[in-house]
């Protein structure tokens, strides 16, 4: 069984914030995004009254202290995981460039609130982001269509439900499960995730809860339960690709920063890349003079792209 | 004779303080408003029936309750567990930890999970006194297991 995780609690000051992570951690959450949530951040500076007070926080200081950490997760075993995630509101089309600078890429998690047709289309199709939020405190007055949703199932972008407000009130109750059905129809019940948002820590809700809720967006058991476990991973997934990963395949990393869990694959890496050294010399040589010589037909830049193509190769071998 | 079937739902009480205690009732009453507020006239009736919904056992030390529900009904009462935020005008919600298909599987499904939680209170406890006693609860629990895979042997 996958981790259950809440990817949505919000920044808040620094008590109140621990209360809300020991709830999560005694609820049996094992990771846990905390959530900066700006809606400014994407309008041009230009048009701000105050310029230089508006900057966005880094990640560091959203994230509480190890020490608090370790107090939270004293006495037990089980792993917990704090992670950092920003989420705007898109308003216009031509605001979208900021999310590709660094100081938004930082956060381990970007999520986006769309509020017109296109905007959501823009989301779904071009956007680089991990989640796109869905508001459940207000009617959800877009035209949906499968080929709006289709490319964002592709891509493996996901959409986010808050359960918190319908847990404060009974007419965002309303809207929640009429928005999540709404939902549900249109993606066939994949690509959903639901996280608290929660206000205070008395709103958070056991996993278990959680995935009971997907019961009444019209989701079978299954599906339910995913929503709170393996598509988070699969967000996670995502972000890490987004974040790391060069070509989305490869992750170039230090040695030295390499967890413990990880050091196998450098211990493997040192092994095989001996008896590569040895077939080097030998055979590989001749190999590609062999290979540029069959597809000499071609044109020449396909001699280029093989040339590049075979370094990820090679450490694939390594990593393997 | 036909049987009966029914589901049993392992809650857990986690509220603020933690002197404040609570009845069969509270937790009835909180439970049956809120699927009436989420599943209305044809919720609360179809509760109703034979097995109806009841409170079967509370702890009131640990906050443990257990729910009994009609088979097939459970669905509607899983669903409207999560929505709770008040008992007996206190904040305070049930958190599910076990859902069973008879009051035995539960309660040897309790048992573990308590056993389980003795590790974690074991580190939590700031005096002497409390140690030893939960030390001593503790090598209990594991005799206990071991007799059992002795006589199972």
């Amino acid at each position: 069984m996958a981790a259950p995780m809440d990817l949505n609690i919000p920044h808040c000051d620094e008590n109140l914030l621990k209360e809300k992570l020991c709830m999560s951690h005694q609820l049996g959450y094992e990771v846990v995004a905390i959530n900066y949530y700006d809606p400014e951040l994407l309008i041009p500076k230009k048009q701000k009254k105050k310029d230089d007070a508006h900057q966005v926080k880094s990640p560091d200081k959203i994230l509480p202290s190890k020490e608090v950490l370790q107090s939270i997760t004293k006495g037990s075993r089980k792993p917990f995981k704090v992670l950092s995630r920003v989420s705007t509101i898109l308003t216009e089309e031509t605001q979208a460039h900021k999310l590709i600078s660094e100081e938004v890429q930082q956060f381990d998690l970007i999520a986006v609130q769309p509020t017109s047709e296109k905007t959501f289309l823009q989301a779904c199709q071009t956007l680089n982001v991990d989640i796109i939020t869905i508001d459940v405190t207000e009617k959800f007055n877009m035209k949906m269509r499968r080929q709006t949703i289709s490319p964002a199932l592709e891509r493996g972008v996901y959409f986010e439900l808050q359960y918190s407000p319908s847990i404060r009130d009974s007419t965002y109750r309303q809207y929640l499960i009429a928005n999540a059905q709404k939902l549900m129809f249109w993606c066939k019940g994949k690509n959903v995730i639901l996280t608290s948002g929660c206000e205070k820590a008395m709103e958070l809700r056991g996993p278990y809860d959680v995935a009971n809720l997907g019961l009444l967006f019209d989701l079978n058991e299954n599906q339910a339960k995913d929503t709170v476990m393996k598509n988070c991973q699969a967000v996670l997934s995502h972000s890490e690709g987004r974040k790391d990963y060069t070509k989305s395949t490869i992750k170039v990393e230090k040695v030295k920063e390499l967890s413990k869990t990880d050091m196998w694959i450098v211990d493997k890496s040192d092994a095989l890349q001996n008896c590569e050294e040895f077939d080097l010399e030998n055979n590989a040589v001749s190999d590609l003079h062999q290979f540029d010589s069959s597809d000499n037909d071609d044109e020449e830049e396909d001699h280029d792209s093989d040339a590049v193509e075979s370094e990820p190769k090679k450490i694939k071998l390594m990593t393997t | 004779m036909v049987r009966y079937k029914c589901r049993y739902v392992l809650c857990k009480v986690i509220h603020d303080d933690r002197k404040k205690s609570f009845d069969e009732s509270d937790i009835y009453f909180a439970v049956r408003n809120e699927v009436e507020a989420l599943h209305g006239d044809y919720g609360v009736s179809s509760m109703k029936k034979t097995p109806s919904l009841s409170v079967k056992y509370t702890d009131k030390e640990s906050g443990i309750v257990l729910l009994k529900c009609q088979r097939g009904l459970h669905k509607l009462l899983q669903s409207s567990l999560p929505f709770i935020k008040k008992i007996k005008g206190v904040p305070a919600f049930l958190q599910t930890i076990h859902v069973g298909g008879t009051i035995r599987s539960c309660l040897k499904f309790l048992i573990t999970y308590h056993k389980s939680r003795l590790s974690s209170l074991l580190k939590q406890c700031t005096t002497k006194e409390e140690k030893e006693k939960v030390k001593v609860a503790i090598l209990k629990c594991c005799q206990d297991t071991t007799q059992m895979v002795m006589t199972v042997q």
